[in-house]
């Protein structure tokens, strides 16, 4: 750009705003199509055990049910969930046995919802018992019961223990950590762990399969993921790409949980038999049973330091316990753990290790910043711990160390630029650091470090139309984020001088759409926005030609403003965009551009990692630093957050009110995850709170207001220096938090949540009896 | 075995059978074609299904159709006049309040029934109202702003 930016950085309303308000949007739950039949599921009632009978006879016999799946209507040598890197070790619908409470292991498709259910009642397994493991250190043991059975992946991983049920490994080792701690003035040891807490998005997952005349399959569905699924899809059902279609619905809400084929496919496999359009939507119950949650976690953190505060060592062990299959989501994962941990502060002495663990919970999946609001629950608390150990301020600690551009991440990636130190001292002035607090009130502080998955690609087109106003076509997901509705149509006026309500845009549809690949690892903005920008740039220059012919002047001298293309030393002379537009139409053809993105890894050095490292690089780290007053109530363990300060490097904000929503709202879940979110299972394996009574979500009256500081200036490679937002600032509040409680009470509380009992729990130990 | 309901939706005269078990939010959605009323849990937790049920915020996944036989109740589509937006539905517009949108009907409703209420209420009696929606896009920060100046425009 070469002026100044006119309409990026505004506050402008997004373009699905009125839609949204008046009710007409469409979501995934609200469609239908004529005809359409309603899915029903048959969960496992068991943790662990052997499928010995299935007998589906019931169901299929009750009148208007119209078809009954599965693992045996499965295809012949397919039928394991698709992942990135080929078939996942999981059943679309098990087979042989299940592994967890709430596995699906049949569906049903009927005239009526109702009906549904009913036949789902009607149909009889007979299940064999097995040993349930609901614990990652014991399923760590040599004589823990193997749940897969077979090897899978670990030893081809490099895991070289004993731990059958270990199904990935991944470890960062830079420098030499022995001869750190031997360097250390201060050596600090510690365990931590955090909980199974859910996505907790408001509109269930939903998937509109129908099974086209000539083959194929085509999905309406509130996705995140629309190519993956098409292929996911096309692999299940042996089909080619052209024959799988995908149609992104709105979304209310994903956070990484929509970002699977599960659902889609079974629908799908309901279609083909039934012959008529399938809905399958979840339950809230099924969606707190069955979908994929986020990871719990143990971390062993033991950091050596000398008196000054350098860090001498970093070496952690971690337990990523993945539940009944490693699936999707588990092993690609585990490196993120070491590559996070070892991000923000100096030292070149580590040794991270992760070990993804099979238990028999559920199959855990991504969410928001998947592994990364554990890893920084482990290092910050264990940052303050140290801090407090060495007498030094915990802020002035973090200061010293924060890593900045140019310096060497252990991966061997030179880091760009990372706002982190002007992040931390932006939420420590915001929060007034260093004051003085009432009695059992205390200020916590906590960084979290967060990346852009700018390596996923994108392409976009946009079309001018015969009256100047431009078509926008991409295959972006919006899910709620506002990246396509408000973002992109920002990034065409800026580019192509019109109005953002000039633009139109709509959602991926994987039949018409450029790839995208997905709403996930805040990219949208970043990689669909850069394509976007490269398809306006081609647009643009076609017509300067054409603006240039027009006008009689050098392109150079022309630009794009007001709807025109003008003379820039003589705005006067200027011919309508529409004029051009309409006249390309009959001679040279409709002014199109067509523009695409993908980021190239960052070069780092494979050497310094064993195992599954995928997460091995951190494009546009970006830092968010929340600071947080608390007041506890000793009697109840009671944490009341009287501010919060939520600072985040976003490099450029594109749309401000956009930003600040999405990192009021990733606080809110980091929140929610801190203080009372869990999902809790019995000794079965079975979970206990399956409805939002229970899974307690914040609700107006647990949040307080958010101060959000855009520190901008420490520019990525996204639009106009743009970084990734939407994940980072759901890293650092459950630190931040338990930092704040432990400053507040002198006690530390290193197991989440920070619930009233399990705070009174630490309170009550630190009192003795 | 079914029984006649008639109810008047956004001032408009509606007569369904339902059988008894039929929610107020299935027959808004299902049988009168009304998908702006959202469904999220249908166990009254989530709030997504609010409507205003004779003037009163209601999860209507929780009240049976037949207890709305004879009564007045609004939902999201029927607020806009003549293709103009309500205030609060503006509001939400204009101050970032909509993400994902999939709470913002129910928040816009339990809104507007606080303000024909209590024109000028604090942050925390907006909050106390609007303590029933559940969203997991925004914080609520925005919603309540939206809220506050929807009241002070209609001052």
């Amino acid at each position: 750009m070469t002026q100044e930016a006119s309409v990026v950085g505004k506050r402008v309303p997004r373009l699905d705003a009125r839609a949204k308000v008046t009710g007409k949007a469409v979501f995934g739950f609200d469609f239908k199509l004529p005809g359409m039949l309603y899915a029903g599921l048959l969960l496992s009632e068991h943790a662990h055990a052997r499928i010995v009978a299935l007998d589906t006879a019931g169901a299929e016999g009750l009148a208007g049910v119209k078809a009954v799946v599965t693992a045996a209507d499965l295809l012949e040598g397919r039928g394991k969930i698709p992942g990135v890197f080929g078939p996942t070790d999981r059943w679309l619908l098990a087979r042989g046995k299940v592994r967890f409470v709430g596995e699906p292991v049949a569906a049903v498709v009927a005239e009526s919802e109702e009906l549904a259910f009913e036949a789902v009642r009607q149909i009889r397994v007979k299940y064999d018992p097995l040993p349930i493991l609901l614990d990652p250190e014991e399923a760590m043991r040599e004589e823990a019961p193997w749940i897969a059975e077979v090897p899978i992946g670990a030893s081809a991983s490099g895991y070289k223990g004993s731990a059958r049920n270990v199904c990935a490994y991944a470890r960062l080792r830079n420098g030499d950590v022995e001869a750190g701690f031997r360097e250390a003035d201060l050596i600090h040891e510690d365990e931590y762990e955090t909980s199974m807490v859910h996505q907790g998005y408001i509109e269930p997952t939903v998937a509109v399969a129908r099974a086209e005349a000539d083959g194929g399959l085509t999905v309406w569905t509130n996705t995140q993921i629309p190519f993956f699924l098409r292929g996911s899809i096309a692999q299940l059902f042996a089909l080619p790409l052209t024959r799988v279609r995908v149609i992104v619905t709105h979304c209310g809400g994903g956070f990484g949980g929509k970002a699977g084929a599960q659902w889609a496919a079974i629908a799908c496999l309901l279609a083909r038999k039934a012959q008529r359009p399938v809905r399958l939507a979840l339950t809230r119950e099924e969606e707190l049973t069955s979908t994929f949650p986020r990871h719990p976690t143990r971390y062993r953190l033991k950091m050596g330091m000398k008196r000054d505060g350098t860090i001498t060592a970093l070496q952690a062990r971690c337990l990523q316990d993945t539940g009944g299959y490693a699936g999707e989501f588990g092993p690609p994962q585990a490196s993120k753990i070491n590559l996070l941990m070892s991000a923000p502060y100096r030292t070149d002495n580590v040794d991270l290790e992760a070990f993804t663990v099979l238990t028999n919970k559920t199959d855990c999946g991504a969410m928001r910043a998947p592994l990364a609001p554990q890893t920084f629950f482990a290092l910050e608390s264990h940052i303050d711990a140290v801090a407090e150990k060495l007498g030094m301020d915990p802020l002035d600690l973090r200061l010293k160390n924060a890593r900045e551009k140019g310096e060497m991440h252990p991966t061997g990636q030179v880091l760009g630029d990372l706002g982190l130190k002007d992040a931390l001292r932006a939420a420590g002035k915001a929060i007034g650091w260093g004051r003085e607090v009432k009695p059992n009130r205390g200020l916590g502080l906590a960084v979290g470090i967060w990346y852009t998955g700018a390596t996923l690609g994108a392409s976009a087109y946009v079309k001018l139309n015969e009256d100047g106003t431009v078509g926008l076509i991409v295959g972006g997901s919006d899910t709620g984020s506002g990246a396509v509705f408000g973002g992109l149509p920002l990034i065409v006026a800026e580019e192509l001088g019109v109005e953002p309500i000039e633009v139109f845009v709509e959602q991926c549809d994987t039949a018409l759409s450029p790839w995208d690949s997905g709403s996930v690892s805040s990219r949208t903005t970043y990689s669909l926005g850069n394509a976007v920008i490269a398809a306006c740039r081609d647009a643009r220059q076609q017509l300067l030609a054409l603006g240039a012919r027009r006008l009689g002047f050098p392109e150079e001298q022309l630009e794009l403003r007001g709807k025109t293309v003008r003379v820039t030393a003589e705005p006067d002379r200027a011919v309508p965009l529409a004029a051009l537009a309409l006249s390309a139409l009959v001679s040279g053809g409709q002014v199109l551009g067509r523009g695409t993105y993908v980021a190239t890894k960052p070069a780092f050095d494979p050497g310094r990692w064993e195992g599954l490292a995928i997460s091995t690089t951190l494009i546009d780290p970006a830092a968010a630093v929340h600071a947080v007053e608390v007041e506890v109530d000793p009697a109840s363990g009671r944490v009341k957050l009287l501010r919060y300060v939520a600072a985040q490097d976003v490099g450029r904000a594109i749309n401000p009110v956009g930003v600040e929503g999405q990192i009021e709202g990733a606080v809110s879940a980091g929140i929610g995850q801190a203080l009372f979110e869990e999902i809790v299972l019995d000794g079965e394996g079975r979970v206990l709170n399956p409805s939002l009574l229970d899974y307690r979500l914040p609700s107006t009256m647990d949040l307080p207001r958010v101060e959000v500081l855009l520190v901008e200036g420490h520019l990525g490679g996204g639009p106009y220096g743009a970084k990734g937002v939407g994940e980072p600032s759901g890293v650092p509040p459950p630190a931040a938090i338990a930092n704040a409680i432990a400053r507040a009470t002198g006690v530390r509380v290193k197991k989440l949540p920070l619930s009233p009992e399990n705070v009174w729990r630490a309170l009550s130990e630190r009192r003795g009896p | 075995m079914k029984y006649r309901v008639r109810v008047r939706v956004n001032g408009e005269e509606h007569e369904v059978q339902a059988e008894p078990r039929l929610t107020l939010a299935t027959l808004l959605r299902d049988r009168l074609g009304l998908l702006g009323t959202k469904w999220g849990c249908g166990t009254g937790d989530c709030g997504a299904c609010t409507v205003i049920l004779d003037g009163r915020p209601v999860t209507s996944c929780m009240v049976l159709a037949l207890s709305a036989d004879g009564r007045e109740v609004t939902t999201i589509e029927g607020l806009a006049r003549d293709g103009k937006l309500h205030p609060v539905q503006e509001a939400f517009v204009e101050h970032g309040a909509v993400q994902c949108g999939y709470c913002t009907p129910a928040a816009i409703l339990v809104a507007k029934a606080l303000l024909d209420e209590n024109p000028s209420p604090s942050e925390a009696e907006v909050r106390q109202a609007m303590a029933g929606v559940l969203c997991r896009c925004t914080g609520y920060s925005k919603i309540i702003d939206a809220v506050l100046a929807a009241a002070s425009a209609g001052r």
